[in-house]
């Protein structure tokens, strides 16, 4: 008999505080996530980070937010789904999210017609933010990050004759071949020779082993994650020792997973490392080590930082969820402006006014042991 | 000249590969007259069914290979029996037959995608070591080497079956006259069976090899790319002759990789049917390829 209230009875103790909790003081943030299929690689880390920092947050006050998460899958139908439920059913006062660029270029403006904030943790790609007056971003985009592993290469490398090659059927991989190149120029780093392919290729041998008879000191890449571990592969295969170079289609931890030994020596230019100096890392770092037993990566250093982000410009709006949803998404958008100089696991990060992220500090990686490590320069 | 020569060397490895699928899809159409357009999917397949073998059992190269020849040879035998047995009871064309294959491959890839998923795989590293051989200047990989000795293994076994065993002499004697093979006592299903056997049993080795040389690339997908030049590969060659599928499949690949080092990538799906332009135009019957006698 008494077995039998139990059960009842911690239920009751469990809900009815959220439930108070929801009906009095808490804000509404929604997570577009893509948590199933070939996207979960990216997805998976970003909604552990999401939701460590609003737990951390909420534990700590004085805000109070509800998280609500909902899966977008990788393409841009879901994205589109998940944000027009966020925007209509849940009324959130902002959104988190979505993972990839091309899903933020479909979803986005529906945000920015509704005044919702949105705030991306791992669109990298030109013109997130320019998609409208309510779209943020914390992860800093390949234009800077590319200059910077140029900078770092050089001077670990000493580098002054290159190879580069670069997929010429995608928007993204061109946008990076273009930075590298322009970059390369600036450093006085020669070009040997320049190497095209094709995004769906299998076979690199022939384009490998043009760039290896010039004798370049390392192969400079721009590739999504799917030909950039063939290339690494292939690469080792045909006895390639010298160092690849990687746009920020190689910034994933499972290209090591998939290329093993071949990814030895990859340098990538990236917004995180386990090692930045900031208090709030070690917390996170820590924090997340604990809760998912596992390494945490840059896209989850990103996603907490976005969270954290977001946390932060409701507690300077004063928003505590008892104002109309509306007024509630314009103080967000107000106090997300205001951002600068904030403590994340990211370093320094603030808001530009063109509501793009200023990093103060961006990383170069290499692969050491099987993990991105901070490039030393000598 | 050293460039030229590595070149060559890539190129011949990637040929062979070509020149293993495209004798499977050349032999169907010598015997049957039909395209089987089944034929990537069982490369696909193939190549899973190592994945597998490899990685899930860790069982060794020589125990896969062995197994997965056998494993898409019976798929092959199940693939006739379902799609292209019932069309032959009722004498139906070789559209129609062209049509089931294609049927087949769908659902063959469906298949494939719902039991090893749609991301694409590798074999674990180490499969074949890492070894290189210099001669000369050149570089060939342990890899390169395993491959093209698999092909010739393979391609003389496939030429030592067919002139000098029963079963070989009775798929020519089909492929020559289905009729007259019949009226002779060829028992002509048995053997177009045993023809699906073997044409599958190489498709699907070659998945194996393409999985091979280029890891991580193992998806039911995979097939699609090899369907095309395959089919470039044999209509080069002369529809139905090994020997010109072969050739074909070589022309192909060293054409490909030639294109990359002194043009540009951007060219390279350019060659095969390019060269297929050119053959039809100037050779209509390929470049083995005989004028069939028995058209009238």
């Amino acid at each position: 008999m008494l077995k039998r209230l139990l059960i009842p009875m911690l239920l009751i103790t469990l809900v009815a505080p959220a439930a108070w909790g929801a009906a009095g003081a808490t804000v509404k943030v929604g997570l577009a996530v893509g948590i199933t299929g070939d996207i979960a690689v990216y997805g998976t880390p970003i909604r552990n980070g999401m939701e460590l920092a609003f737990k951390r947050i909420n534990d700590k006050g004085p805000v109070h937010i509800d998280p609500i998460l909902e899966d977008t899958g990788g393409g841009r139908d879901g994205a589109i789904n998940v944000f027009q439920k966020f925007i209509q059913r849940d009324r959130v006062a902002a959104i988190l999210g979505p993972v990839l660029s091309s899903q933020a270029f479909a979803s986005d403006p529906l945000a920015v017609k509704a005044g919702v904030p949105v705030v991306g943790v791992s669109n990298t790609a030109n013109g997130i933010p320019q998609i409208g007056p309510t779209v943020f971003r914390v992860s800093a985009p390949e234009a800077v990050q590319i200059p910077k592993s140029v900078a770092v290469a050089k001077k670990a490398l000493h580098l002054t004759r290159v190879v580069v090659m670069y997929d010429n059927a995608d928007d993204f991989t061109i946008s990076g071949y273009k930075t590298f190149a322009d970059e390369l120029k600036k450093n006085e780093i020669q070009i040997a020779d320049t190497i095209t392919f094709a995004r769906g290729d299998s076979d690199f041998s022939a384009q490998l082993t043009r760039a290896r008879a010039v004798n370049p000191q390392a192969i400079v890449v721009s590739a999504l994650a799917r030909e950039g571990t063939l290339l690494l592969i292939q690469g080792r295969n045909l006895g390639i020792t010298v160092p690849f170079v990687g746009g920020n289609g190689f910034n994933d931890t499972n290209i090591i997973k998939r290329a093993g030994a071949a990814a030895e020596g990859l340098i990538v230019g990236t917004a995180w490392v386990p090692s930045v100096p900031s208090a709030a890392n070690l917390a996170f770092y820590d924090a997340y080590r604990q809760a998912y037993k596992q390494e945490p990566n840059q896209f989850a250093a990103q996603a907490y930082a976005g969270a954290q982000v977001v946390a932060e410009a409701i507690r300077r709006a004063g928003v505590t969820g008892t104002e109309p949803i509306q007024v509630q998404r314009e103080k967000i958008v107000a106090a997300l402006y205001t951002i600068k100089n904030f403590d994340t696991p990211l370093g320094k990060i603030g808001i530009t006014k063109e509501r793009d992220v200023d990093q103060q500090r961006t990383y170069v990686a290499v692969v050491r042991n099987g993990r991105f490590v901070e490039l030393e320069t000598p | 000249m050293t460039v030229f020569l590595q070149q060559l060397v890539n190129g011949i490895s990637l040929g062979s590969v070509y020149a293993l699928f495209a004798v499977g899809f050349t032999l169907v159409f010598g015997v049957l007259e039909i395209i089987n357009l089944a034929h990537p999917a069982v490369l696909a397949v193939g190549a899973l069914v190592a994945y597998t073998l490899l990685s899930t059992l860790g069982v060794g190269l020589p125990l896969a290979v062995a197994s997965t020849l056998l494993a898409t040879g019976l798929l092959g035998l199940v693939l006739d029996a379902a799609a292209f047995r019932p069309l032959r009871a009722r004498r139906a064309g070789p559209l129609a037959s062209l049509i089931t294959s294609i049927g087949a491959a769908l659902i063959l890839v469906s298949l494939a995608q719902r039991v090893w998923g749609a991301e694409p795989l590798g074999y674990p590293p180490g499969t074949i070591p890492l070894r290189f051989f210099s001669v000369g200047g050149l570089t060939i990989s342990l890899l390169q080497i395993v491959i093209l000795g698999t092909v010739i293994v393979l391609v003389v076994a496939l030429r030592l079956l067919m002139t000098r065993t029963r079963v070989g002499i009775a798929i020519r004697a089909v492929a020559e006259n289905p009729a007259t093979a019949s009226l002779l006592g060829v028992p002509f299903n048995r053997v177009v069976a045993f023809t699906f056997f073997l044409t599958s049993a190489l498709g699907g080795v070659a998945g194996l090899l393409v999985g091979m040389l280029f890891q991580g690339s193992v998806s039911p997908f995979m097939g699609d790319t090899y369907g095309l030049k395959g089919l470039a590969a044999i209509i080069l060659g002369g529809m139905g002759d090994i020997t010109g599928a072969m050739l074909g499949g070589l022309a192909i690949g060293v054409g490909e990789v030639m294109i990359v080092q002194y043009l540009s990538s951007s060219y390279r799906d350019a060659v095969a049917f390019g060269l297929l332009f050119l053959v039809l135009v100037i050779r209509p019957t390929g470049l083995l390829g005989r004028q069939r006698s028995r058209e009238a």
